[in-house]
């Protein structure tokens, strides 16, 4: 495949896995982590997608997308990190293109965040299309307003994810000189990530005790296998 | 009230009709797409009434019957989407039994259920249930396991389908009161148990993420004290653990460029 055949699937992996955020099943194939790793199988690259997954979960561990709050689009990011670290590093596990990655997905989690506030305002005149159609007595209206909201929050995600990806292929091509094999001690940005997740979670004196015994159990477990 | 029944009615067969099992089966799968045109005037209620119009079609109402049920049922509903399928059971089967919404109830009825089972849902699911599921997913995934995400999954989705399931069949066959088995008080203590278990596998997570191969050295485990001591201090400050997470990263890029080309 060539690098644009690879925008384009990863784009509509976007596209559908963020419908899943809140539109539609809601089954957290959504979550970076599920997000990372399909973007990671389609560019054949499965332990990419892990790490980046994995340090994208856990910095957003605490977000909880409930009725009217506001949320990093956490799909997009999955499939953003993935793909801008497979395209300025590919093949290089543990290369430097990884933490450019999870930045990228950072910022595409912001901006997703924009986005779906976007599609959430459209979304009251495609209530209205609904709701025109209850005063003609018919259900047509309401099968209408949940097609092109869902085609709509699956478009926001697609073209976020390819003009992210484009960007990191320009980038590629002008401006970033070739990549370097370079070895990325994945402890030690993976750590700072981690403990900022646990501080996201853990809300009461008793759950900071309980995440300190379980960080000292595993630092014995670690040290003894 | 009476008149309301009258004119239903006059748009019946005849005969009491119930909710069939592909009914529900349409009901549960339909409550999947109940966020699907989430806005901030009516927030669920497009969904919701996409996922009432099975029992629409089985109670038989046309005309300006069924013209009310559209609007009823596009009035402004929010809860938690995976709770808000005993709601659903519920103001189905009491569609289908009493036509017209029996006179109000059934809004009534939509009305006092969305903010508690809202909350419930909430602090279970998403409060809770996510985020111990994503801790153990990413704890799996850095020490290289490939099937990491399907644990992430099964944690999440084993009660998240469940729920729905139950939340439809109970509903119906039970009505509103049957959403008491999830408003209960027990329902705290599964939550606190919940968050527990999640605040302990997240540090057992840290631990493991500084020596991802397996391999122990003191200065991992320097750094990832302070970055705990750092987090905490973070979250007593109220910094986004988000804002943390990018200086990591930012940090983590200068220090690999600066050694890729830096010699």
């Amino acid at each position: 495949m060539t690098d644009l055949t690879f925008l384009l699937a990863l784009a509509i992996v976007a596209g559908v896995l963020s419908l899943d955020e809140t539109a539609a099943f809601q089954v957290m194939l959504s979550q970076p982590l599920v997000a990372a790793f399909v973007a990671g199988f389609i560019v054949r690259d499965v332990q990419l997608g892990l790490v980046v997954g994995a340090a994208l979960q856990l910095v957003w561990i605490g977000v909880l997308p409930v009725g009217a709050a506001s949320f990093p689009d956490a799909a997009l990011a999955g499939v953003v990190g993935v793909g801008v670290a497979w395209f300025l590093s590919p093949g290089v596990v543990g290369g430097w293109g990884i933490a450019a990655g999870v930045l990228a997905a950072m910022a595409a989690g912001a901006v997703g965040q924009r986005a779906i506030a976007f599609v959430r305002r459209r979304n009251i005149r495609y209530a209205d299309i609904a709701r025109a159609g209850a005063d003609r007595t018919s259900a047509g209206g309401v099968y209408g307003a949940v097609a092109l909201a869902l085609a709509t929050r699956f478009a926001a995600g697609a073209v976020l994810a390819a003009v992210f990806l484009g960007a990191a292929l320009l980038l590629r091509a002008w401006v970033w000189p070739p990549p370097a094999a370079g070895t990325f001690q994945t402890g030690l940005w993976a750590a700072p990530l981690a403990a900022a997740g646990v501080a996201a979670a853990a809300r009461s004196k008793v759950e900071w005790l309980l995440a300190g015994a379980g960080f000292a159990l595993g630092a014995v477990v670690t040290s003894v296998g | 009230m009476g008149n309301s029944n009258e004119n239903g009615s006059a748009t019946r067969a005849g005969a009491p009709v119930s909710l069939s099992a592909a009914d529900r089966w349409s009901i549960l799968w339909r409550s999947f797409l109940l966020q699907s045109v989430w806005n901030a005037r009516g927030m669920q209620n497009v969904g919701f009434c996409f996922a009432m119009l099975p029992a629409l079609k089985r109670s038989g109402l046309s005309g300006d019957a069924a013209k009310r049920f559209l609007k009823r049922h596009l009035a402004f509903f929010n809860t938690n989407p995976a709770t808000a399928s005993y709601v659903l059971g519920a103001a189905a089967a009491a569609e289908v039994a009493e036509p017209d919404g029996a006179g109000g109830s059934v809004e009534e009825m939509k009305k006092a259920l969305l903010g508690p089972l809202g909350m419930a849902g909430d602090a279970l699911l998403w409060g809770t249930v996510r985020p111990l599921a994503g801790i153990m997913g990413a704890g799996l995934a850095l020490t290289g396991r490939p099937w990491a995400p399907l644990v992430l999954l099964a944690i999440y989705n084993v009660p998240h389908l469940a729920l729905r399931a139950r939340g439809i069949a109970a509903g119906a066959a039970h009505g509103p009161s049957a959403a008491r088995e999830v408003l209960g008080p027990r329902m705290k203590d599964v939550v606190r148990g919940f968050r527990w278990t999640c605040a302990f596998t997240a540090g057992f997570v840290v631990a493991l993420a500084v020596a991802p191969t397996g391999r122990f050295e003191w200065w991992r485990l320097a750094i990832a004290g302070a970055s705990f001591a750092l987090a905490f201090a973070a979250a007593k400050l109220r910094i986004p653990a988000t804002v943390v997470a990018a200086a990591a990263a930012l940090g983590a890029l200068a220090l690999m460029l600066a050694r890729t080309y830096g010699g």
